[in-house]
């Protein structure tokens, strides 16, 4: 995969989606060390389970796969303390084409409940299918696809300055 | 297909529609302004998800995997990135297919009209900063970039970029985090020529009406 050796291979994965994962672990825990820490295990895992992956096109899916689950993992040994205006109010982005639409974006993205937030993460940011969404995160496409749905009126209401309305978020 | 069932699925991913409701957004002024709307605003929120990530990140994963950074790679980028602009690409169009890139990059380009029509004004430092994501930069003043959009290409994401050149727009489709050791390419088909790349990081590909067009893009673009 990807290279003439697994090493070559895996070296190639790394420096082609490192940069995906982490900031996929950063929106799941809003803290930049321990997403950091969390693509090292994950990645540490795609190595030791390299040779069961054999589709290349589906490989960052799986990469993603594994990092939600290093972040799961990590979740069922501690309960962390997100103070998610701290670290959103601190970062500016390298890349917004407009800096302070983006601060509001983040701001209202962040605001999102977490099941509308991971599937169009997994979505926008991994460029990931209904299906491989559905995969990552044990669900179904077609649940998958009703939160990206409701994700987006979310964030369009977040971004008019509304509130979500009461009963409108979605169940795992 | 009628705008309801359209509207369900722009909300669902605006990116990748089916054949059906693209031929529905070309029909329908209505639904075509809601995709432009919700592509807008996902890829706001694409630039927003763009937190920086930590330097050397993948050097750190690799080392501590054992493994020694590779550089010959990047040496070999840069190489055939010159080897390319000088020109000498003329061989490899010869005894090589073409990379299947650049006809999905043609694909892409027609099926996204508007793309020459609506006028998405960024600031002067918009294409130095997404050319330089991928090591390059433009050798001479391309043109004015009207059109920028995070679109699908070869199962990743892509900066699809318009920009007016002296000779009419031109299309540029960057990839930088796209894995594959990929060779310069072209294709031409339906009327359109593409050229597609590797860069220092990732690859990229150049459509354009004319092969020459296409070409000229190229050559300025330098490692």
């Amino acid at each position: 995969m990807f290279g003439t050796t697994r090493r070559e291979g895996f070296e190639t994965v790394v420096r082609a989606y490192a940069n995906d994962v982490f900031r996929y672990l950063y929106w799941l825990c809003r803290d930049r060390s321990v997403a950091e820490d969390l693509s090292q295990e994950t990645f540490t895992r795609a190595w030791s389970a390299w040779e069961t992956q054999r589709d290349e096109k589906a490989t960052k899916a799986w990469l993603f796969t594994i990092a939600r689950n290093e972040h799961a993992r990590l979740y069922e040994k501690k309960r962390l303390d997100i103070d998610p205006d701290v670290e959103l109010d601190a970062i500016v982005s390298k890349s917004a084409s407009d800096p302070a639409l983006g601060i509001d974006v983040r701001r209202a993205f962040g605001l999102l409940p977490e099941t509308y937030r991971e599937p169009l993460l997994l979505q926008v940011l991994g460029g990931l299918s209904s299906n491989e969404i559905a995969a990552a995160m044990d669900s179904t496409e077609e649940a998958v696809n009703m939160r990206l749905s409701r994700a987006r009126k979310a964030l369009k209401t977040l971004l008019e300055g509304k509130a979500i309305p009461a009963g409108k978020e979605g169940a795992r | 297909m009628n705008c309801l069932d359209f509207r369900r699925l722009v909300l669902v991913d605006p990116r990748t529609l089916p054949e059906d409701a693209r031929a529905h957004a070309l029909e329908c002024i209505a639904c075509r302004e809601t995709l432009e709307k919700q592509r807008e605003a996902d890829d706001r929120l694409f630039d927003a998800m763009q937190v920086p990530v930590p330097d050397g990140l993948a050097d750190r994963i690799l080392v501590t995997r054992g493994h020694r950074p590779e550089r010959r790679r990047f040496a070999w980028a840069i190489a055939a990135t010159l080897f390319l602009t000088a020109g000498v690409g003329l061989v490899s169009r010869r005894y090589f297919t073409p990379d299947p890139l650049g006809a999905e990059a043609i694909d892409h380009v027609a099926h996204e009209p508007q793309s020459f029509t609506t006028i998405h004004p960024v600031g002067n430092d918009y294409l130095p900063s997404v050319l330089a994501e991928q090591g390059l930069k433009a050798a001479l003043a391309l043109g004015q970039v009207t059109y920028t959009r995070i679109c699908p290409m070869d199962g990743r994401t892509a900066r699809h970029l318009v920009i007016r050149t002296a000779e009419g727009p031109v299309t540029l489709f960057l990839m930088p985090d796209d894995p594959n050791k990929r060779r310069r390419s072209v294709t031409e088909t339906g009327g359109m020529a593409a050229v597609t790349m590797p860069a220092r990081r990732g690859s990229l590909a150049i459509v354009a009406t004319s092969l020459a067009q296409a070409e000229r893009v190229e050559k300025s673009l330098i490692a």
